[in-house]
């Protein structure tokens, strides 16, 4: 809001997908109309980095300094850099000026927005986060993506099909035996199913599939039945969920100040959801990763270590270890073991 | 009928056990030349497992000297390190190793005579 005289006149920012601010208008005549021509105050265009475009609209602008991801753009001294909560940001080489206070093995700790700076902003400068959400890629009819909905292992929503295999058979090819040769499967859109009415999209892969839907969905809700249908079908495609959005209601930093065990020097233990940390209100949790390495990085925070998805039989020997592989691949059938990679870190209580 | 089955699964879980805890004691005197027994009582051995890891952590008291001997041996293998977290600070010894399924950790703490020995297995 800008003071006018005696008047207040609202200035309204447009943001994009990644919060960036793109362009600035006001009715600065106070006609209830935006007029383009004179009351657009400022256009903002990005090299995907962050640096903005130059040599055209070149309009005035309010002096509002908060851009890229919405954050303030530090001109003075000709610093040009990004002021983002934790860490400082130049947009000109696409790298941090300082390390990332939480360290992701994947990814020097000098890199933004895990190199995807057109999905991942990065406001906070711990922790890349997106804007666009799982409603806008799995439900939205007439977006040319998908109609339909699939949660729990139930085909729900708007659907012209009369099975999830007719639906699966329609959109991937669906673990098809390769019988004429042709390097590809030999299910796919010719399924026993009606076939797709309107514009939906159909991958030609799970992989694509899993590239376009899945993983954005599995990312904050990884369910049991999600776990066991990407172990039938994923042909281990890795999996990354939020650490954030899993259980961990009792641990404490308590239990990783005891602990003797390191990870990369910092304080680390086992939790078994299957086991000693079994509750039953995290019993879907326990079926998925069963047991996780936790490293505790300081401030009540603790990031996890890469987790397996796998019935494979270790060796021929009767192990225990064995007996509850072979278990779990009798009750999720065939399939192929996958990482579940943990994204981003998650609180939990001093005692 | 149940009951037979029940001991022999129950038998050969306490065998592969034992078996477990004389592998990784080997496997550590192998790594920093030290002579532990898997028989000793004093050396403590706990397992987290579930369908796709297993992790072991093994932890032996060590006497000053034990301690010393260790590290001075292994000069080349122990890393110091200190690492700050809330308001102490972390001291000690580490010793990692790392492949695609295995990683093995030894951690000795500066101020505790006692070793750790964690094996993570996907």
């Amino acid at each position: 809001m800008k003071k006018d005289g005696t008047n207040y006149i609202y200035h309204y920012i447009y943001r994009d997908h990644l919060g960036n601010n793109r362009l600035v208008y006001a009715d600065l005549d106070g006609n209830g109309v935006i007029n383009p021509a004179t009351e657009i105050i400022e256009e903002n265009n990005y090299y995907p980095f962050g640096l903005k475009h130059q040599g055209y609209n070149n309009l005035p602008g309010d002096g509002y300094k908060y851009k890229y991801n919405g954050k303030e753009y530090e001109d003075n001294f000709g610093l040009n850099i990004y002021e983002m909560d934790l860490r400082q940001y130049d947009p000109a080489i696409g790298r941090w000026t300082v390390m990332d206070p939480i360290t992701h093995h994947d990814y020097s700790p000098y890199s933004a927005f895990d190199n995807n700076p057109v999905y991942w902003s990065d406001p906070s400068g711990a922790d890349s986060q997106k804007y666009i959400t799982l409603s806008d890629l799995w439900n939205k009819a007439g977006s040319g993506i998908t109609t339909y909905t699939f949660e729990n292992g139930v085909l729900t929503g708007e659907s012209h099909f009369k099975s999830l295999e007719a639906f699966l058979q329609n959109f991937f090819e669906i673990a098809t035996p390769d019988t004429d040769g042709d390097g590809e499967g030999d299910g796919g859109s010719d399924g026993n199913g009606d076939p797709g009415k309107g514009n939906q999209t159909k991958y030609k892969s799970y992989g694509e599939w899993y590239q376009k839907v899945l993983q954005h969905k599995f990312l904050n809700n990884f369910s049991f039945e999600d776990a066991i249908f990407h172990y039938n079908y994923g042909k281990g495609e890795p999996v990354t969920v939020n650490l954030s959005t899993l259980n961990f209601d009792d641990i404490t930093v308590e239990r990783f100040l005891k602990s003797k065990r390191r990870y990369q020097d910092h304080p680390s233990i086992t939790v078994n959801f299957l086991g000693s940390d079994y509750k039953g209100y995290r019993k879907e949790q326990g079926l998925i990763y069963g047991n996780i390495t936790l490293v505790y990085i300081g401030n009540n925070t603790i990031m996890a270590l890469p987790d397996q998805y796998n019935f494979e039989m270790h060796g021929s020997k009767i192990s225990m270890r064995n007996i509850l592989t072979a278990m779990g691949g009798i009750f999720n059938g065939y399939g192929t073991p996958y990482h579940i990679y943990f994204q981003g870190t998650a609180k939990i209580k001093t005692k | 009928m149940k009951k037979v089955a029940l001991f022999i699964l129950l038998s050969f879980t306490l065998i592969s056990c034992v078996n477990e805890k004389k592998r990784h004691i080997d496997r550590l005197n192998q790594l920093i030349g030290t002579n532990f027994d898997y028989k000793d009582e004093r050396i403590i051995i706990e397992q987290e497992q579930d369908f796709s890891s297993l992790i072991t952590s093994i932890t032996v008291p060590l006497t000053s000297l034990e301690k010393q001997q260790i590290l001075s041996n292994n000069k080349r293998l122990f890393r110091y390190y200190e690492t700050k977290i809330d308001s102490s600070v972390l001291k000690g010894f580490s010793y990692d190793m790392e492949n695609e399924r295995v990683r093995e950790s030894i951690n000795i703490e500066k101020d505790s005579n006692s070793l750790n020995y964690t094996v993570y297995k996907n």
